[in-house]
């Protein structure tokens, strides 16, 4: 028969027991050979004077208990390691024939086929006599079927060999291996596949237990072997105190379990050879061969119902115990899980802290250790752990075979936060897949406890950071619900509002309405509160995006200027967030800017004026001549005593209209030189940029250059300043006649050009026919200049005035030559794009 | 025996400035001519050369010392007396260094131009 041995090798390939080293595989190798050594010679020595077959064969029972603790990959290795036994204890007895050979094969094979019958249907190792299926099968495959197919190749062997008669040598070898498997197998599987543990509570008081039985059943057994025979040949009331070994191989069976009761039942088989040996005993009136048979009868009997009845009970103890640790867990379960139930997070690391010293002691573990999965290092941290203290000592931990089912390590992931580790079980018990199961229960209290834990520190972390946030913000923050009442507010609201608080109104704090906080902010007599209220209910209802206010309000310190901004609060109900901040200070800084950009501007408006002294003579001394000549004219009339009337009328007619002219000339020059407090009206830029044209007319006519008006008769009217206005177009103008200082009789001309460039913008471009720009981008900064005299500032001012009036200014080369200057300005009533 | 009534040409884009030397060399026995630009004159020139030019020196155009380079160019001595409404003092030294008899800074005095005339007229009469 040949073993399917590729589903255990499979199956235990998972096994940590099954896993030898070369020297382990040595030792034990080394270990079968020893044992099948001293078994044979036992085996020889159990025989029965004068002379008979040997009631049991050891070396049997070696090699199939061998078979049943090891992998069948190993089988061959050391089944062949007994065979130098087999030829040391055989060869001097029997010489070399080959039946020494045939009675290897045939001790092989019997181990061979009931290993392989028991591991395919009942498991291996002690796991086999556990239970009463495997036993039964056990009982069956090992002690019956394996024995009986083998001893056919035996006593053929021998009656082909040395001539004996088959069937009486069948028989013999029959019932010599059915014993030696039902009763030495199970207690060397037993006794060399147990997992020992080393001290153990328990086994003090079983050992005694054991040796009181053991010596019970040696004085019992003693009694009943050690009997005399009867003369009368055999008797069968001899067989009577048999029975009184019975109680005490029940009593092992119940309360010593599957090795406790293998080992009482080969107590007895010695104590019947012993007595056999010494011709006493119930069947010593037998001849020897029937002696043999008789007791080898009476002990198989006794031992198939024994091994069951073991069985039974061992696996009714195991449920038991089963059932009784799956309660106990799931008590500590549900202690556990109500530990955490409404834990707040502070409490939580603590808690497992605690549940992880009375898991490990519940399990009996050295210790355990919670990894969790740390972003920042893409790792696995350990965030808790426990460890036994003290150590307990070690278990004794035999190598050998264990349960496919059984782990020494358990990492167990929990949920996706974390993995479980636990260390070796201090008893050194191995971990059960039930075990593994149930711990995983535990992982996932564990991790929930710790993601909701996580949760909690994160949105505590949060409203810790919104809170500092709004701490500490230097405005005074109010956070309004939809129904505009004040819901939060930050440090520095209740100051503020405290401080302008009229007697008689408390502090303005939660549950205010915006309404009051407007009024009080603000002055409740102050044209802006409505202005205010309007604002912060347009945002509220979402019609606005946005609102901001700013506003002057006289105090006992002095005048202040505050500013409101309200903008939409970002949730579903809706609300706002209003801010209150003080921009006194801002508002000085701007205020003093201002006055230096006026300051400046009119620094450069004299200093251009001085520079074009010379054409503004010009410009005056025109009419001034036309007025002098038109007068001395009129005397000379006078004086030659025949006044033409009509001649003296024109010439004060002209002498009126060149008064006039040069009223004009002044009246531009002190608009110009005018220092005023900026003022916006509406303003029609064509005829603002004629006033400048005229007031340089003089200039580009010494200059040899003329200036071409290009204006759109419907350009619309502009808000703005007159004066900073007329600088800008005055700046242009002459920074483009002096771009063209550079004679060029062909085009000496500077256009100035109106346009409405598209609706609602206004815009004026100077074009000259110069030398062009170098880089646009800083010719508008201060101080840039490319001529030996001159500030530099012309432009700088042109810009600072166009963007304090909302506009833009640019330039560009042109095409032809020279360079374009624009600005735009929206026109009234517009804002720019 | 009594001389002729002088010719003076008056040339300036102003208006007004012409008008009044106008009526100013007619109270005072001279004719006048005036044009409104140095080109007008200087096409006016062979039909009726006047006896003295009173030239502004700033026009759009041909500038009064381009006039007087133009007549230099044909031949033509003219006496010519520059008025001027820009009384810098370097206009002054480029109009004298270019050759011109006189010079005046408008708003000037009717004494003085006549005189002036009178003396530049005579100056030219005298070889």
């Amino acid at each position: 028969m040949t073993p399917d041995t590729g589903h255990e090798v499979e199956s235990s390939a998972g096994s940590l027991g099954w896993r030898y080293t070369s020297a382990q595989t040595a030792a034990i190798a080394l270990g079968v050979a020893v044992a099948y050594y001293i078994g044979s010679l036992i085996g020889f020595s159990l025989t029965l004077p004068p002379m008979s077959p040997s009631v049991l064969w050891p070396p049997n029972a070696i090699l199939t208990a061998t078979l049943l603790l090891t992998p069948p990959r190993r089988w061959a290795l050391f089944l062949l390691a007994a065979l130098p036994a087999h030829l040391a204890v055989q060869l001097p007895t029997l010489g070399p024939t080959p039946l020494v050979f045939v009675f290897f094969l045939t001790n092989c094979s019997e181990a061979i086929m009931a290993a392989a019958v028991v591991r395919r249907f009942a498991g291996h190792g002690p796991g086999v006599f556990y239970s009463l299926r495997s036993v039964v099968i056990f009982i069956a495959g090992a002690g019956f079927l394996a024995p009986i197919a083998s001893s056919f190749l035996d006593a053929g062997g021998v009656a082909l060999l040395r001539g004996d008669a088959y069937w009486p040598v069948w028989r013999t070898r029959v019932f010599s291996n059915t014993l030696t498997a039902l009763t030495l197998v199970p207690s060397l599987v037993m006794v060399v596949g147990r997992r020992w543990s080393w001290p153990h509570p328990e086994i003090w008081r079983r050992v005694l237990e054991a040796g009181v039985l053991w010596l019970g059943l040696i004085v019992v057994g003693w009694g009943v072997f050690d009997q005399g025979t009867g003369a009368s040949g055999f008797d069968v009331l001899l067989t009577i105190p048999l029975a009184f070994i019975v109680p005490f191989l029940v009593w092992a069976a119940v309360r010593l379990g599957p090795t406790g009761t293998s080992l009482s039942l080969m107590t007895v088989e010695g104590l019947a050879i012993c007595g056999g040996a010494a011709a006493r005993g119930p069947f010593a009136i037998l001849p020897p061969a029937e002696n043999v048979l008789s007791l080898q009868i009476v002990l198989i009997s006794l031992a198939i119902p024994l091994l069951c009845l073991a069985a039974l009970i061992e696996e009714r103890q195991r449920a038991q115990q089963a059932l009784e640790g799956r309660l106990r867990f799931e008590e500590v379960l549900s202690r556990l899980s109500r530990a955490f139930v409404h834990l707040p997070s502070g409490d939580v690391d603590r808690t497992i802290d605690v549940w992880l010293h009375r898991l490990g002691e519940h399990l009996g573990v050295r210790h355990i250790t919670i990894f969790q999965l740390s972003k920042a290092a893409k790792s696995f941290v350990p965030t808790h752990s426990w460890t036994a203290h003290p150590e307990p000592a070690p278990g004794l931990e035999l190598p050998g075979p264990t349960d496919d089912d059984d782990l020494h390590d358990v990492p167990l992931l929990i949920t996706d936060s974390g993995v479980l580790s636990f260390g070796p079980r201090a008893n050194g018990a191995a971990w059960s897949s039930a075990m593994i199961a149930q711990i995983r229960l535990v992982a996932e209290v564990f991790g929930n406890a710790l993601a909701r834990k996580q949760a909690e520190d994160a949105l505590r972390l949060s409203e810790a950071m919104n809170a500092a946030i709004l701490s500490s913000l230097t405005s005074s923050v109010a956070v309004l619900d939809q129904r505009g009442r004040v819901v939060a507010i930050n440090e520095g609201w209740s100051p503020f509002l405290n401080d302008r608080r009229p007697a008689g109104i408390d502090g303005l704090g939660l549950g205010a309405s915006y309404a009051e906080v407007c009024r009080l902010a603000i002055s409740a007599d102050s044209p802006y509160v409505t202005t205010a209220l309007t604002g912060i209910q347009s945002v509220i209802d979402g019609t606005e995006p946005s609102f901001q206010l700013e506003w002057p309000r006289t105090l006992a310190s002095g005048e202040r200027w505050f500013e409101m901004s309200v903008l939409p609060l970002n949730r579903a109900e809706g609300g706002a967030v209003v801010s209150l901040t003080d921009i006194t200070r801002r508002k000085q800084m701007e205020i003093e800017a201002q006055q230096t950009r006026q300051e400046l501007a009119h620094f450069t408006r004299v200093s251009a004026m001085g520079e074009l002294a010379a054409s503004l003579a010009h410009e005056l001394n025109q009419p001034l001549a036309g007025i002098l000549a038109n007068a001395q004219a009129g005397q000379r009339f006078l004086t030659a005593g025949r006044p033409d009337l009509e001649e003296i009328r024109a010439i004060l007619t002209d002498i009126v209209a060149d008064d006039r002219r040069a009223g004009e000339v002044i009246r531009r020059l002190r608009e110009m030189l005018r220092k005023a407090a900026p003022s916006r009206v509406l303003l029609d830029l064509n005829a603002l940029i004629g006033d400048v044209a005229k007031l340089l007319s003089s200039d580009a006519l010494i200059r040899g250059l003329s200036i071409v008006h290009d204006f759109d008769p419907k350009l619309p009217q502009v808000t703005g300043d007159r004066v900073e206005l007329q600088q800008v177009v005055l700046n242009l103008l002459v920074n483009a006649m002096e771009a063209m200082a550079v004679p060029d009789a062909a085009g000496r001309i500077v256009v100035v050009r109106t346009a409405c460039a598209d609706p609602g913008t206004v815009e004026v471009s100077v074009q000259d026919t110069g030398t062009g720009i170098g880089g646009t981008a800083s010719i508008f900064e201060p101080f840039y200049t490319t001529k030996a005299e001159g500030l530099g500032m012309g432009l700088s001012i042109a810009r600072s005035i166009i963007e304090a009036h909302g506009g833009r200014i640019w330039a560009e080369n042109n095409e032809t030559g020279g360079a374009t200057f624009h600005f735009a300005l929206a026109a009234a009533g517009q804002e720019m794009a | 025996m009594t001389r002729p009534r002088l010719l003076v040409a008056v040339v300036d884009d102003e208006e007004s400035v012409r008008k009044s030397l106008r009526r100013l060399f007619s109270a005072s026995e001279f004719d006048a001519a005036t044009f409104a630009s140095g080109q007008e004159f200087l096409d006016s020139l062979p039909a009726r050369p006047p006896d003295c030019l009173v030239l502004d020196l700033q026009m759009p155009g041909l500038s009064g010392l381009e006039v007087q380079r133009h007549l230099a160019a044909d031949g033509v001595r003219l006496p010519t007396i520059i008025i001027t409404a820009d009384d810098a003092p370097e206009t002054r030294e480029r109009c004298l260094s270019a050759g011109t008899a006189a010079y005046l800074c408008k708003p000037f005095d009717d004494r003085t131009l006549l005189a002036m005339i009178a003396r530049v007229v005579e100056g030219a009469a005298d070889p």
